[in-house]
């Protein structure tokens, strides 16, 4: 039997673009009683035939757990103008931290923090993990901004820069434990936190603060992907 | 020629007030409105002013009772205790429940429903039409008394509720409306159970946090209360301390909530 399961997996970025079309396209012919097995069939086999081992969701349980942070519906913009949500990240440890592009002080050395995360995973799993910048800034950090954010700062394809509305960004905020409020002179002062989801959405660690020790983050990340 | 002039402003004036209170407030029912005033937050920023500015609003003149929380539960199934998901309610949600959708002998339908975590009390606004108060609007319409909206300037006032802070609360929460109103009609803002704001998360006095420092060494307790605009608001630290402990799946037995709305105006036209 053919499971629905992927549905809820839509690959974020461009790179999964021809898997995701091959999903919608099984989807419509599911969906369409009177369409022909042997064409079905041929839907599926599209979907086999292009396997894209970062949208792989074998490390996914089969159903969400309660404590996962995919149980929320907040909607996201990454910063190719791609709408998502948390879970079609579903299927990989990520490592999410919050920030805001403008931010002078706390978020360069955070993202400095989360490069020598990634430097420490070993190389051969090192793009299964998605890095998932959140911005506290839902006026000023729009998805062009963010776009431009990743071009200065040499972002790689398993990173991704999130745009949301100022209820979800509250809402992620209180999922992961993130404290910040708005300043009257514009910017965020905030708390920092990188966090590690496991392939099915539910925090397996967090690290409070700045200018940590990666090796833990990195190790727990590893170790996720059986490394 | 000048007198009928007068006039005409005159009556183009009111039609403005009116237009204002009919298409904005609307008086909705069981909501009080709050006029524009000014908040002085506990800790600003070294750069910022002292007080923030709060544009009118409405807010619930009772706290959320738990009558009013069954209706919601009846229309939200994932919101029953049985069904709820852990990442947005800890385990003791609706805990003095008798089941899912009957509230049973341990507390009073009139009385405020408690237990409830936040992502809870922000589904039930969004469900009401209504939002949760930003911190700002609460404390502001928390300063009022019954008398005077500066009521924080009244030390007898000051004193009445510091009693409440100090008295641990009752085992079995009175019903909502028992005692009187402040100036603005709105009851039990202080005296009956705490109430989450929807930025709740923007206090960040917590020992945890002293590690983990932003921007300004002003929002972190570090200090003690040095930085504090108003270091005889006791009542106001207690708030900002229970906050900054709080985390959003929490629920508490005498930490409840009430809505507010935003006043929409509709651009009357007031040109004369």
């Amino acid at each position: 039997m053919y499971s629905m399961k992927p549905l809820n997996h839509v690959c974020p970025d461009a790179l999964c673009a021809r898997r995701s079309k091959g999903i919608l396209l099984s989807f419509l012919l599911l969906a369409t009683p009177q369409i022909s097995p042997a064409l079905r069939a041929g839907a599926e086999k599209t979907l086999e035939a292009k396997p894209h081992s970062w949208c792989s969701n074998a490390l996914a349980p089969a159903k969400i757990s309660e404590r996962s942070l995919y149980n929320s519906d907040a909607s996201w913009t990454t910063d190719r103008g791609v709408t998502i949500k948390l879970a079609s990240f579903r299927g990989r440890p990520q490592i999410v931290a919050m920030f805001f592009s403008t931010c002078l002080s706390a978020c360069p050395v955070l993202l400095n923090d989360l490069q020598r995360i990634a430097e420490k995973i070993p190389e051969t799993v090192r793009t299964n993990v998605q890095f998932v910048l959140i911005s506290f800034d839902s006026e000023g950090d729009t998805p062009p901004v963010l776009a431009k954010y990743r071009q200065q700062h040499a972002l790689p394809e398993n990173w991704s820069l999130l745009h949301g509305s100022p209820e979800d960004v509250l809402e992620i905020a209180a999922l992961l434990g993130v404290r910040f409020r708005s300043e009257a002179q514009g910017g965020f002062a905030h708390s920092n936190m990188i966090t590690l989801l496991n392939p099915g959405g539910e925090i397996v660690l967090q690290q409070p603060g700045l200018n940590r020790d990666p090796s833990e983050l990195a190790g727990a990340a590893a170790k996720l992907l059986g490394r | 020629m000048k007198i009928s002039r007068v006039f005409k402003f005159l009556v183009s004036c009111f039609a403005c007030l009116v237009a204002v209170v009919s298409s904005g407030s609307e008086i909705v029912p069981g909501m009080a409105l709050i006029p524009a005033g000014r908040y002085t937050p506990l800790f600003r920023g070294a750069r910022e002013t002292n007080y923030v500015e709060v544009a009118a609003f409405l807010l619930d003149t009772v706290p959320v009772t738990n009558a009013r929380y069954l209706e919601f539960v009846r229309a939200n199934p994932k919101w029953r205790r049985s069904t709820v998901v852990r990442l947005f309610a800890d385990e003791d949600y609706l805990k003095d429940w008798a089941a899912d959708l009957e509230i049973g002998s341990t507390v009073a339908p009139d009385a405020p429903v408690t237990c409830v975590p936040w992502f809870a009390a922000k589904a039930f606004a969004a469900w009401a039409g209504r939002r949760l108060p930003f911190t700002a609007e609460w404390e502001y319409a928390a300063a009022a008394s019954a008398t005077r909206a500066d009521g924080l300037n009244d030390p007898a006032f000051v004193a009445q509720i510091e009693r409440w802070y100090t008295t641990p609360s009752a085992p079995t929460l009175a019903s909502v409306a028992q005692s009187p109103p402040n100036i603005y009609g709105v009851y039990d803002l202080h005296g009956l159970v705490w109430e989450w704001v929807a930025d709740f998360s923007t206090a960040m006095v917590t020992g945890d946090s002293r590690g983990d420092a932003g921007l300004d060494r002003s929002l972190f307790c570090a200090g003690g209360s040095e930085n504090a605009t108003d270091r005889n608001n006791f009542p106001a630290f207690m708030r900002y301390g229970l906050r900054s402990s709080l985390k959003a799946n929490y629920t508490l037995h005498n930490l409840g909530f009430r809505c507010a709305k935003t006043i929409e105006l509709t651009t009357p036209k007031c040109i004369p």
